[in-house]
């Protein structure tokens, strides 16, 4: 299990243990996350999500 | 390499069966043999054409996602373009595998952005006005004659840069690629002969000559110019515009108002809130989806799903099957306009998930909310009639009654 941390528009974190493998939008789609609208499921389309990847994680897979 | 095997791996302990997916029985009412091939396992075999069958949700979404195994570039039908000639120039994105259709990918993508999306939604809503107001003057329709063919024929070659002249010939040609994807049966061949007289007009409109500048195919030229792709791979990429962008949005529409008139419940409540039309549309795609199958091929000897494939073995994976298995979906057969359908694989999934859904999303919304302001209710007024495709869920007649508010 990894450990994801949301923090939504007003600020509330909300913290889920989830199964290795699941995806950030997934997870956060499962869960009911507010704001999480993941319309194009996954696959880039619509734009509803955006990612930014630290470089500190830029060597790791 | 070795050729297309025609029987499952000796000693495999897996479920064969006689289904032809291909059959009339079978197109034109899938949903009991999508649930034998589901509840027979993860992966069956089907011995009438030598192929492996997958049709649970997790395994569909698993090998669409596992581009790497599970490749398109060998053909996304039946045939396996290693062993068998194309039946035309493979497509540069449908059936291609990275780096090409990466390539592709990226020019496509961005020319079909929420972004663009943006700049072409108040025309198209329009359209959808201009459209359900002379609609809702007749009363009865033919909901695919009168509406679902029509509107697609209007707004996306209206974006795409296309004459007005002759643009019915994009229902011809979208009927025989989707059909090609199957065996060669009497619905291809149909399909083939009327899509014969127009095969020279739509090559004539891939060109740039033909697309009008600024508009959806300009763009793709445009591209070619930014050397972001060839000016060769330049109309082949038109291509798939003409033939993906209309058949599927047509038959998204027809189902999503078979669905409504159907479910006169659910499009009471579409009615009472016309911003639930977004995911009225989707969940009609989940329950109805156009596009029923794609097929990938084993790039190498693998095990999926516990189950010993072997290099070149086609697999058939049930996008319309995986929507409604009930370890994924409560209640499955029901339609319920609410219903979260994130995960639904009606566009496919993975690096090949329809490139131009938001396209189809923008349509289905536009024409369902103005439906839901002009129209109290959607009444079936005569049996619908199918029209089959080897893999489209396709209607060639709904006629129904529009009761104004």
């Amino acid at each position: 299990m990894a450990v994801s941390r949301y923090v939504g528009h007003g600020g509330q974190q909300t913290e889920l243990a989830v199964p290795g493998g699941t995806g950030v939008m997934q997870a956060a789609a499962n869960s009911g996350q507010a704001g999480i609208v993941g319309e194009c499921g996954g696959s880039a389309m619509c734009a509803a999500c955006h990612v930014y990847v630290d470089e500190s994680f830029e060597t790791q897979q | 390499m070795s050729a297309t095997q025609l029987t499952p791996p000796p000693g495999v302990d897996v479920p064969r069966m006689d289904i032809d997916p291909f059959s009339d029985d079978f197109l034109l009412n899938p949903y009991p043999y999508h649930e034998r091939i589901r509840e027979a396992g993860p992966v069956v075999w089907l011995d009438m054409y030598g192929i492996w069958a997958v049709a649970r949700h997790e395994h569909v979404r698993a090998g669409l996602n596992d581009w790497r195994n599970f490749i398109s570039s060998a053909g996304v039908g039946l045939a396996n373009f290693r062993t068998e000639k194309p039946f035309r120039p493979p497509s540069l994105i449908l059936e291609a595998d990275p780096p090409q259709h990466t390539r592709s990918r990226t020019v496509l993508a961005r020319i079909l952005s929420p972004k663009a999306m943006q700049a072409v939604r108040d025309e198209f809503q329009k359209q959808a006005e201009v459209l359900i107001d002379s609609l809702v003057q007749k009363g009865e329709i033919d909901a695919i004659k009168e509406l679902g063919e029509v509107y697609p024929l209007r707004v996306f070659p209206d974006a795409l840069g296309l004459t007005e002249e002759g643009r019915e010939n994009l229902l011809l040609y979208g009927n025989m690629v989707f059909n090609a994807f199957g065996p060669r049966n009497h619905v291809f061949m149909d399909a083939v002969q009327r899509y014969e007289p127009v095969r020279d007009w739509i090559m004539e409109k891939c060109q740039r000559e033909a697309l009008r500048p600024g508009g959806f195919g300009d763009q793709i030229y445009q591209a070619a110019d930014a050397g972001d792709i060839t000016y060769e791979e330049a109309p082949m990429l038109v291509r798939s515009f003409l033939s993906a962008g209309v058949d599927t949005t047509v038959n998204g529409i027809g189902n999503a108002i078979y669905c409504l008139s159907r479910n006169p419940d659910q499009y009471d409540k579409l009615v009472a809130s016309p911003t639930l039309a977004r995911g009225a549309f989707e969940e009609s795609l989940r329950l109805e989806s156009s596009v029923q199958t794609f097929f990938r091929t084993a790039n190498v000897d693998l095990e999926f799903a516990g189950v010993p494939m072997r290099e070149n073995d086609k697999v058939v994976f049930f996008l319309a099957a995986a929507n409604r298995d009930p370890r994924q979906w409560k209640d499955p057969e029901a339609f319920d306009i609410e219903r979260k359908t994130l995960g639904h694989t009606a566009f496919g999934s993975g690096i090949h998930a329809c490139v131009g859904q938001m396209v189809a999303r923008l349509e289905g919304e536009l024409i369902l909310t103005e439906l839901a302001r002009r129209v109290k209710r959607i009444e079936p007024n005569g049996e619908p009639r199918r029209r089959l495709n080897n893999t489209l869920r396709a209607l060639d007649s709904l006629p129904v009654r529009l009761i104004p508010h």
